[in-house]
């Protein structure tokens, strides 16, 4: 062993100073070094060109499920405000009746990340006597939906309003919400 | 060594000429299409550097899962590993590629040295590095061995290079014509891409 190659330090570097003249090898050599290295130039080509593309198309479907639990998320809030208001419950209340923290409450109403546990649903369903899975629909726990339910929740989450008594129309809007959602597979 | 994960946000990291620093997911997207074929087959060989490296794989499909989560971690800009600008989406790759790997393989470790699921108190991941300066020796010449085989002065110039010596003064150091130094590091490079790309590591 020369003290030269000790300079390198570690097979770490060794390998990092090989990939750095990978990095700066002329294009016009790189197909050759790959055939001289018995690999099909094109193929690799093609195979870095498939994981690229396939990343790509994995984040982009991450993100619209992403977007889509989001958009059942803010159906799931106004909901939830419309159901309290429709037993004139406040949250503190709704927390006891529900047995579940009031702080949580307050989340699922403001943070459209927030995933509440599915105790928590359950709880909620029956602390506003629900057909079951109408909240579990919204939460993020289902993840098959359809853009039709989700042009529905959004029209739902536009109507609601967060104060005051339920007037008639907010209740046979909230009725017919409940009704869609239980009518959803 | 670099931070695992790159956090700093978009909008506070800004170049002198007061551009962002960082590219939003749009412009990520559009430099990923802009590779060309030679930029996917340099970045397929640097994945297979890594895997050989760190041990990750035995055959070709492990190096384009490293591209492919560096290409993920990448997209996910501030959640992720954002993508400064300033070099080329080649290089950012293959800096993604080695925090991925590395990453890889500290899992692993903590792994077979805590089967059991308990964790260290503290992070104490320099206990597993080798620190038997003698077997470290010889695993480096080994592994110089076995990239540039007999070819002493093809070794030589790698290891002069890497010490920061100019091609000028390698050749006057080693004693060896500008055309016999190119055509040495040529066969560096051929030696290199030979080795990284060997699947039966």
């Amino acid at each position: 062993m020369s003290n030269r190659e000790n300079q390198l330090k570690d097979t770490d570097a060794v390998f990092r100073a090989m990939r750095e003249m990978l990095l700066e090898a002329p294009d016009a050599e790189v197909g050759a070094l790959a055939r001289d290295a018995g690999v099909d130039t094109p193929k690799l080509s093609e195979i870095g060109r498939n994981a690229v593309k396939s990343a790509i198309a994995e984040h982009n479907q991450n993100r619209a499920k992403e977007e889509s639990s989001a958009r059942l998320h803010k159906g799931l809030n106004s909901l939830l405000i419309m159901l309290r208001r429709r037993d004139n419950l406040d949250e503190s209340e709704l927390a006891t009746k529900a047995k579940v923290e009031e702080a949580e409450i307050r989340r699922i109403e403001f943070d459209s990340g927030y995933l509440p546990s599915p105790r928590t649903i359950y709880n909620l369903e029956k602390a506003f006597a629900l057909p079951g899975g109408v909240l579990a629909k919204l939460s993020g726990a289902i993840m098959h939906h359809s853009p039709a339910m989700e042009e529905r929740v959004m029209e739902f989450a536009a109507s609601a309003k967060s104060m005051g008594k339920l007037s008639r129309e907010e209740r046979q809007l909230l009725n017919a919400f409940v009704k869609f959602l239980t009518e959803q597979k | 060594m670099r931070p695992e994960i790159e956090t700093i946000g978009a909008s506070a990291a800004t170049a002198e000429t007061g551009h962002p620093l960082y590219a939003t997911r749009e412009e990520v997207e559009a430099g990923l299409n802009a590779l060309t074929d030679t930029d996917y087959a340099k970045l397929m060989m640097i994945a297979a550097s890594f895997c050989r490296q760190r041990r990750l794989a035995r055959s070709v499909s492990e190096p384009s899962e490293l591209l492919n989560q560096a290409v993920l971690k990448t997209l996910e800009c501030e959640n992720g590993k954002q993508w400064n600008k300033k070099i080329s989406m080649v290089r950012h790759l293959d800096r993604a590629m080695e925090n991925i790997s590395g990453h890889l393989v500290r899992e692993r470790m903590k792994i077979v040295a805590f089967p059991d699921g308990l964790k260290p108190q503290e992070d104490d991941s320099k206990s597993y590095q080798f620190t038997d300066a003698g077997a470290e020796a010889a695993k480096l010449s080994a592994l110089l061995k076995s990239v540039f085989g007999d070819d002493d002065q093809a070794k030589e110039i790698f290891v002069l290079r890497n010490e920061g010596f100019r091609p000028a003064e390698v050749q006057a150091r080693l004693k060896i014509s500008a055309q016999d130094y190119e055509s040495a590091s040529r066969r560096i490079l051929r030696k290199i891409s030979q080795f990284s790309l060997k699947t039966n590591n």
